[in-house]
């Protein structure tokens, strides 16, 4: 009866690993399960038809080296591995990849899901992979500027920069070859330039869809140090500019909501627009304090710029609002910092006085206010 | 008489190439300023058919434009080019009276369909309001 019983559930076992594999197998997006030393345990059907190896020769391999060829955990700049992510902080982690694959572009999505065991401990990961280029291109809910990331808007304002000169390259390219003799090698050339502006329009559309994939917003900053690193990069500039410095941070001060990498753009973002403002030299004040219920660290960038006219003042967080000349700036600036200091509970607040209105106190000063960590608070 | 066409556009590259495509191809008479601020002036003193307005520029968009116009010129029909990525704020200047809308990268038969399709629909709008008056009297 025992032995009877034991068919029944190994036969039962069997047939959900079949299920489950045939349901896997179905999903067009690749899924690979990688234990907690990064090997690769299982894969579906669409994974192994990308690498092109038997699934034998893939599982039980490490994902670095089955994916990039390395030898230890990827390491490699400016190109964070999901996975180590999702380790490290035990959430799910994405991350948006461009591949220029030939003539072709793959947008990959890639999120990193824990799969707990029984005591809620993280025992390996799932890692789906999937070209959104295909899938959502034609979905018609993409491009809402407002809803965007801010890496969403980034790519909106890169494809508004790129297609303008395509149109420019692709409207001379066509009307000089209607010009020419289809016989003349010059044709060629041309129908070789036409050939990549349309490649380059197709990076382009593959831009324009990043999407709003929730980011972790647990993250810490020595705001102090992070101003101090972000000052370095501008002195030079500022002495070019003839803009004087004075920093005036505050001693002791607790460690801010955010990640440092999000704090120096919208810290860059500010001091750019500062140092945009004071065309004819100045003098910009960078200053931290705590506020007085001690519960917000406030970020302070002052310059004696020409101010924001009034008519400007309701629309300076609008995305691609500016008023800047043409490729001095996309007008993006403070909308994606707005963005990212709001993702961190933030705030950005200004006061301004147009030159027009008051020469002698002209300038502008935005203030970044960021909730304090806590001290029990184990963010990264 | 020669339709006369009105392009405003900050890009000058992208003005010469639109005039070119249109002076090549057609017979109409083309205008072109990188200055949105310029064109309520050009309106009120010349006569054109239609407006092709980008819809992003320094200081006054596609769609303020378009306002700014049809103070002066309730009928013209604007034609908005975007190099947007997404047709949203192009619809949006439709729902503000734009005509139709092109995207860049644009190809020249794009630009001269939507020229002719915004002209015919100018001669019908006139032709109607012609009748109406007519039906009026």
């Amino acid at each position: 009866m025992k032995e009877e019983q034991k068919l029944k559930s190994q036969a039962e076992l069997l047939e959900t690993k079949l299920f489950l594999q045939a349901v896997i197998d179905g999903i067009r997006d690749e899924i690979i399960v990688i234990d907690m030393a990064y090997r690769i345990k299982g894969a579906n059907e669409a994974f192994v038809k990308r690498l092109g190896k038997p699934k034998h020769e893939i599982i039980g391999e490490y994902c670095y080296w089955v994916l990039h060829n390395m030898d230890k955990p990827c390491d490699m700049l400016n190109h964070r591995c999901p996975v180590q992510d999702t380790l490290k902080i035990g959430e799910p982690c994405g991350v948006l990849y461009t591949h220029f694959e030939g003539r072709g572009v793959r947008c990959d999505r890639i999120i990193a899901c824990p799969a707990l065991d029984d005591l809620g401990l993280v025992t390996q990961l799932i890692v789906v992979e999937g070209d959104i280029a295909k899938s959502k291109k034609n979905s018609g809910d993409l491009f809402d500027i407002q809803k965007l990331t801010p890496q969403g808007k980034l790519a909106a304002a890169v494809a508004h920069e790129l297609n303008n000169p395509l149109a420019v390259i692709l409207g001379f390219t066509d009307l000089l070859m209607e010009k020419m003799d289809s016989d003349r090698q010059n044709h060629e050339i041309l129908k070789a330039i036409e050939r990549q502006a349309h490649n380059c329009r197709r990076i382009v559309e593959c831009l324009s869809i990043f999407t709003r994939y929730p980011e972790t917003t647990e993250y810490s900053t020595d705001v102090n140090v992070n101003l101090e690193r972000m000052i370095s990069v501008i002195e030079n500039i500022l002495d070019a500019k003839k803009i004087t410095l004075d920093k005036n941070f505050a001693e002791d001060l607790p460690k801010a909501k955010g990640n440092m990498g999000d704090l120096r753009q919208v810290f860059m973002n500010l001091a750019t627009n500062a140092i945009a403002a004071m065309d004819r030299g100045g003098h910009l004040t960078v200053s931290t304090r705590l506020n007085t219920s001690g519960n917000r660290v406030e970020i302070l960038f002052k310059d004696t710029g020409h101010g924001i006219k009034r008519e400007y003042r309701n629309r300076i967080f609008d995305p691609f609002f500016t008023t800047r000349k043409v490729r001095k700036g996309a007008g993006l600036g403070l909308s994606v910092s707005y963005d990212l200091v709001s993702k961190y509970g933030g705030d950005i607040t200004f006061e301004t006085v147009a030159e027009e209105e008051d020469k002698e106190r002209k300038g502008t000063a935005f203030t970044v206010s960021l909730p304090v960590v806590p001290l029990e608070s184990k963010q990264i | 008489m020669a339709v006369q066409i009105l392009i405003v556009d900050d890009e000058l590259d992208i003005l010469t190439v639109l005039a070119m495509i249109i002076s090549d191809k057609t017979d109409h008479k083309v205008t072109t300023t990188n200055n949105p601020f310029e064109v309520p002036e050009l309106i009120k003193e010349g006569t054109y058919d239609l407006l092709i307005a980008d819809l992003k520029m320094p200081g006054m968009d596609g769609i303020e434009l378009m306002g700014e116009v049809r103070k002066l010129d309730k009928y013209i029909p604007v034609l908005i080019i975007t190099a947007y990525g997404s047709p949203e704020l192009a619809e949006k200047a439709i729902n503000k009276g734009a005509y139709d809308y092109i995207t860049k990268p644009f190809r020249k038969e794009q630009i001269l369909i939507a020229i002719n399709r915004a002209l015919e629909w100018q001669t019908m709008n006139k032709e109607l309001r012609r009748l109406k008056d007519k039906a009026g009297e």
